[in-house]
C-alpha cells in the first residue's frame, strides 16, 4: 500500500526525534522487537508502554474451505499473536469520530421531560374540584400505559369522556343550585357531603337518569385512582424514610423525573446530567431494598438530585456522594446476585473516592 | 515484564544508559501513536504489520439496555503477525 511506511523511515523519524544516531536507533529498535518476540515466547504476553499489548492466543480446530478449489480443509489448532491499542493510542487514532456516541434505535418519539419543582405530596388542602383534575389528567394516562403498554387510544378517550362529564355536572349543579336554592339546601343536608353530584342530579329530571349511573361508575373509578395515588405517595414516603442519605441530599433542589417506556437508569443520568455515569445518584435517591438497578417501572417517579458542580466539573462532594451511591449500586447487585456487576461498582465507588478526597 | 526491567536489560544490550533508553523508547511508542494517527501503516519486522481502518456504522446488541443500538463510525488498529513469528510460536508449542 502507497501509505506505508518503511522500517527505513521509522528508523530515521525515531534518530531525529530522540537525537540518536541512526544506528543506535536502528540497533534500539531491532532490541526492542526481539524482546518482545522473546517475552511472547516466554509468557505470551508482552507489552510497548503507552502502545498496545500483544498475547498469544490459542486458536481451536476448525473446519475451512480451499478458496481455490473449495475443497474442505481442516485447519488444525494453532496459535496467533493478537495486539490490544491501549487507551492512548485508541483514542489518538480515533479523534476524527470521538465525538459520535451509540443511540438507541427503538426511539420514536421526543421523550418529554417533566420537570417539577420538588413537591411529592400534592396540597391536600387545595379545593377538592382543582385536585381532582389534577389526578385525572396525570392518573389515568399512567394507568393506561400501565395495562395496555401498546398505544391504546380507548383509554384517552375515556379520559376525555370523563372530564366532559365531571364539567357538565359542576355546571348543571350551579344551574340547580340557583334555581332551587331552598329545596337545594333541604336536601343537601340530607345527602351525605361525599356525593354532592348525585344529590344535585336527583333533582334534575328522569331523562337524565343513565347519565347519572355514568357519572356514579366515573366517581368511583376517580376514586379508586385517587387511592392508588396516594398509596403511591405513601409508599415513595416510606422509601425515602429507610434512606440517611436521601434525607441528607433532600436540601438540594431536586427535580421529578417520570420514567418512561425503554429506559433506565443510564438514560435518565444522561438526560438530566449529561452523562450517563452519574446514573448510581438517581438509583440512590430513589432506592428502596426490592429494587433492581438494571429494571425500571414505567411511568414510576424518580427523584433526581441536582449536582453541587456541574457534569463537566463535578465538586468533590458530588464525587463523594457519587462514591457512596455507587457503594450502594454494588450492594444492590449482590443482593440480586450479581457478583460481577457488584464489583464493578466497588471498584467505581473508590475511583470517586479518591477523586472526592 | 514492566517497562523498567525492558529498559534495563535493553540499555545493557545496547551500551546506552537507561535515561538514554527510556528516551529511544518513549518517542519510538510516540512515533508509532503518530503514524497510526495519521493514518499510516507500518511493518514492525519480524512481529507483524499495523494500520488502521474505519469500522463502519452498524447495529449491535447492547445487553445493558437490552435492545439494538445503533454504533456509530470508529478508526480501529489492526494488527497482523508477521509469518516469521507465527511459525516460532507455534513450533515452539507443538513440542
Amino acid at each position: 500500500m502507497s501509505n506505508k511506511v518503511t522500517y527505513n523511515e521509522i528508523i530515521e523519524a525515531l534518530s531525529r526525534a530522540a537525537g540518536f544516531s541512526k544506528n543506535n536507533s536502528e540497533a534500539f529498535a531491532k532490541a526492542l522487537i526481539t524482546e518482545i518476540k522473546e517475552e511472547l515466547q516466554k509468557n505470551g504476553k508482552a507489552s510497548i508502554t503507552n502502545f498496545g499489548s500483544f498475547k498469544v492466543k490459542d486458536v481451536a480446530e476448525r473446519q475451512g474451505q480451499n478458496p481455490q478449489t473449495g475443497e474442505p480443509i481442516t485447519i488444525p489448532a494453532h496459535k496467533r499473536v493478537t495486539f490490544t491499542p491501549y487507551k492512548a493510542l485508541r483514542e489518538e487514532v480515533n479523534t476524527k469520530y470521538a465525538h459520535l456516541e451509540s443511540k438507541l434505535i427503538g426511539e420514536k418519539k421526543e421523550k418529554s421531560v417533566s420537570q417539577v419543582e420538588d413537591k411529592t405530596e400534592p396540597a391536600e388542602s387545595e379545593t377538592p374540584d382543582i385536585e381532582l383534575d389534577e389526578v385525572v389528567e396525570e392518573e389515568p394516562k399512567a394507568f393506561q400505559r400501565k395495562e395496555r403498554v401498546r398505544g391504546n387510544n380507548t383509554g384517552l378517550i375515556m379520559v376525555a369522556v370523563l372530564v366532559l362529564v365531571i364539567v357538565a355536572l359542576v355546571s348543571a349543579w350551579f344551574l340547580t343550585r340557583t334555581d332551587e336554592v331552598e329545596q337545594m339546601a333541604g336536601i343537601e343536608s340530607a345527602q351525605t357531603a361525599q356525593q354532592p353530584e348525585t344529590s344535585g342530579e336527583s333533582e334534575m329530571e328522569e331523562s337524565e337518569n343513565d347519565l347519572d349511573n355514568r357519572v356514579d361508575e366515573l366517581v368511583a373509578e376517580e376514586e379508586r385512582l385517587r387511592k392508588q395515588e396516594e398509596e403511591r405517595l405513601a409508599r415513595l414516603e416510606a422509601a425515602r424514610e429507610d434512606q440517611p442519605q436521601a434525607e441528607a441530599t433532600d436540601a438540594s433542589p431536586m427535580e421529578i423525573y417520570r420514567v418512561q417506556q425503554d429506559e433506565w437508569y443510564w438514560v435518565i443520568s444522561r438526560k438530566m446530567y449529561g452523562k450517563a455515569q452519574f446514573w448510581p445518584l438517581i438509583f440512590q435517591q430513589n432506592f428502596s431494598k426490592d429494587r433492581h438497578p438494571d429494571s425500571l417501572e414505567i411511568t414510576t417517579n424518580l427523584q433526581v438530585p441536582a449536582l453541587v458542580g456541574t457534569a463537566e466539573n463535578p465538586t468533590k462532594e458530588d464525587y463523594r456522594k457519587l462514591s457512596s451511591a455507587s457503594a450502594l449500586v454494588s450492594l444492590a447487585y449482590k443482593n440480586f446476585g450479581r457478583n460481577d456487576k457488584a464489583e464493578e461498582y466497588a471498584r467505581f465507588a473508590k475511583k470517586w473516592e479518591r477523586l472526592g478526597s | 515484564m514492566t517497562k523498567t526491567e525492558v529498559l534495563r536489560k535493553l540499555a545493557d544490550q545496547l551500551d546506552l544508559t537507561q535515561a538514554e533508553t527510556e528516551k529511544l523508547y518513549n518517542s519510538f511508542a510516540e512515533g508509532l501513536t503518530t503514524l497510526l494517527a495519521s493514518k499510516r501503516g507500518f511493518t514492525l519486522p519480524g512481529l507483524g504489520s499495523f494500520h488502521t481502518e474505519v469500522r463502519p456504522e452498524h447495529k449491535s446488541y447492547n445487553p445493558h439496555y437490552e435492545q439494538m443500538m445503533m454504533i456509530p463510525p470508529k478508526k480501529v488498529v489492526h494488527f497482523s503477525q508477521s509469518s516469521t513469528i507465527k511459525e516460532q510460536i507455534n513450533e515452539g508449542g507443538n513440542e
